[in-house]
């Protein structure tokens, strides 16, 4: 019986062991090379119509709150360049795409309404409830010392994250380290949409026993929807944090410095590094030193060890005091 | 194997089950060179069930080394037990090995070292010498080290393992022979 952790790190030793020794380190760096510009080709909607050559999105594909967007259409109005619309209009009615297909925020569909979005009740409906519901890109996760800090994520102090979905919404909810610390809640004290949420500020609560926690919300923002799976039974976060268990969907304009704001992910990776080292250091002085080698932290540290004092973990780890 | 003779306290090696008398010699040979004692091979445990979780299907370690202790013999410095069981504490998913600290005995499982079928017999056995030496440390009162490359540093995996060397830092070095005099 292995852990699947260890499995990976003996194929990932494994792997550089056969890139060395077989020479042909060259193919694996030209396929992560490849897989990095796929990453970094996220064609703008002006760009996929045809109607400019070379822009990519750095918008999230949110282009209400597009400053290139908003100046493409001024110079449309203006007669100096035709319009993304009128460009997919050129193409034959089975090759126009919806313009949601083009942002990637659905599979290929096409458009029935001449790119007259205003009157297209699947764009209302992909607008007002859709869109916050795309599920985010799969994403690769890396794990420090026994906990997944995963890829393109943001993380808060707080031990929340925050994630940037296609049409510009901010998931949020709790990280694999609170997660694995508390256990598994027996409730989730979440508020409704229509809510807003304030950086730095208790946001949510969980309940574990007798024992509530308030939660400090990574970002600023109206929320949209609330993942009631998660509302209902609180153990989808411990099982997909990341996922399935995300808690909210908000709202908030400013996208990058919301982000701006948290950790990136070589920021994120060193910092759950030291929270690990101290939550070490909080159960050494709880259960005695540890004399032991090799192994990582069970999930439900805090059910684990009946010594550690709720008030104290989530004071030092979720900064709620 | 007996190079006991004399009045010297030795470190006994105790291989549980049927664990092999041959590979606890080598282990042995290897940990008496480099703390200087004399080796006795000795199983002291025919069968460990009384330390056995059926809902995690490993084995409590801290119950051996509680049982291993009662077991010592005369002039017995530290015990070595060796087990392919595998070896679990409450908080943890697993161990390579658990030892009473400043204490009598200490434990190494080999089940997690020997992971890969095309792994040398020697590079499993690097592993069991390092995770020895390690358990051993802690029997001398060596807490963790954090020095990456010190054999008393603490190793999530296998791959931290093979990283480090199989030598403790200067720092553990010097706590090591204050402990051992
Ligand atoms: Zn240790
Ligand atoms: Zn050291």
């Amino acid at each position: 019986m292995r852990t699947q952790r260890e499995e990976t790190t003996a194929q990932a030793v494994e792997n550089r062991y056969n890139s060395t020794t077989l020479g042909n380190q060259v193919w694996k760096l030209k396929q992560e090379k490849s897989d990095k510009e796929d990453q970094q080709v996220k064609p703008c909607i002006w760009m996929a119509s045809g109607a400019v050559a070379k822009k990519s999105c750095n918008n999230f594909f949110d282009c209400t709150s597009c400053k290139y967007d908003a100046a493409m259409e001024q110079k449309v109005a203006d007669g100096k360049q035709i319009s993304w619309q009128d460009s997919m209009r050129r193409r034959e009615s089975m090759e126009r795409l919806c313009r949601h297909s083009m942002t990637m925020r659905m599979v290929p569909r096409v458009c029935a309404y001449n790119y007259n979005c205003s009157s297209c009740d699947f764009d209302q409906y992909l607008e007002d409830v859709l869109s916050h519901r795309t599920k985010h890109a799969a994403f690769a996760i890396d794990n420090v010392k026994g906990f997944n800090v995963p890829q393109g994520y943001y993380f808060h102090s707080g031990h929340t994250w925050a994630v940037i979905e296609n049409g510009g919404h901010i998931k949020v909810g709790l990280d694999d380290f609170a997660l694995k610390l508390l256990g598994k809640a027996d409730a989730l004290d979440m508020p409704m949409i229509g809510v807003e949420l304030n950086r730095n500020m208790p946001g949510w609560g969980l309940k574990r026993r007798d024992n509530l926690a308030d939660v400090l919300s990574p970002v600023d923002g109206v929320i949209v929807q609330v993942n009631e799976k998660a509302r209902r039974n609180p153990g989808v976060a411990n099982s997909d944090p990341y996922g399935d268990g995300w808690l909210f969907s908000v709202h908030n304009s400013d996208i990058k410095g919301t982000l701006k704001a948290l950790m990136d992910h070589d920021e994120s990776m060193a910092w759950t590094g030291e929270e690990v080292n101290r939550l070490e250091e909080m159960i050494e002085s709880v259960a005695g030193p540890m004399a032991t080698d090799g192994g990582i932290l069970l999930p439900d540290i805090y059910g684990n060890l009946p010594g550690l004092d709720w008030k104290q973990l989530t004071r030092l780890f979720l900064k709620n005091s | 194997m007996d190079n006991t003779k004399g009045k010297l306290p030795f470190i006994l090696v105790s291989p549980i089950e049927k664990f092999s008398i041959e590979l606890s010699v080598k282990i042995g040979d290897a940990v008496g060179d480099f703390f200087g004692y004399p080796i006795k091979v000795l199983p002291l445990l025919q069968e460990i069930d009384f330390a056995f979780n059926s809902d995690r299907d490993q084995y409590h370690s801290t119950l051996i080394l509680e049982k291993l202790s009662s077991l010592a013999p005369e002039r017995c410095l530290k015990i070595l037990a060796i087990t392919d069981k595998d070896l679990f504490i409450p908080i943890l998913t697993h161990v390579y090995g658990e030892a009473q600290l400043n204490g009598i005995a200490c434990i190494v499982s080999t089940n997690r070292l020997n992971t890969d079928l095309q792994l040398s017999k020697n590079k499993v056995l690097e592993r069991i010498i390092k995770e020895s030496i390690h358990e051993l440390g802690h029997t001398f009162n060596l807490r963790h080290c954090k020095d990456h490359s010190c054999i008393m540093h603490y190793c999530r995996s296998l791959e931290d393992v093979d990283l480090k060397s199989n030598n403790y830092c200067r720092y553990c070095e010097v706590l090591l022979s204050d402990a051992m005099n």
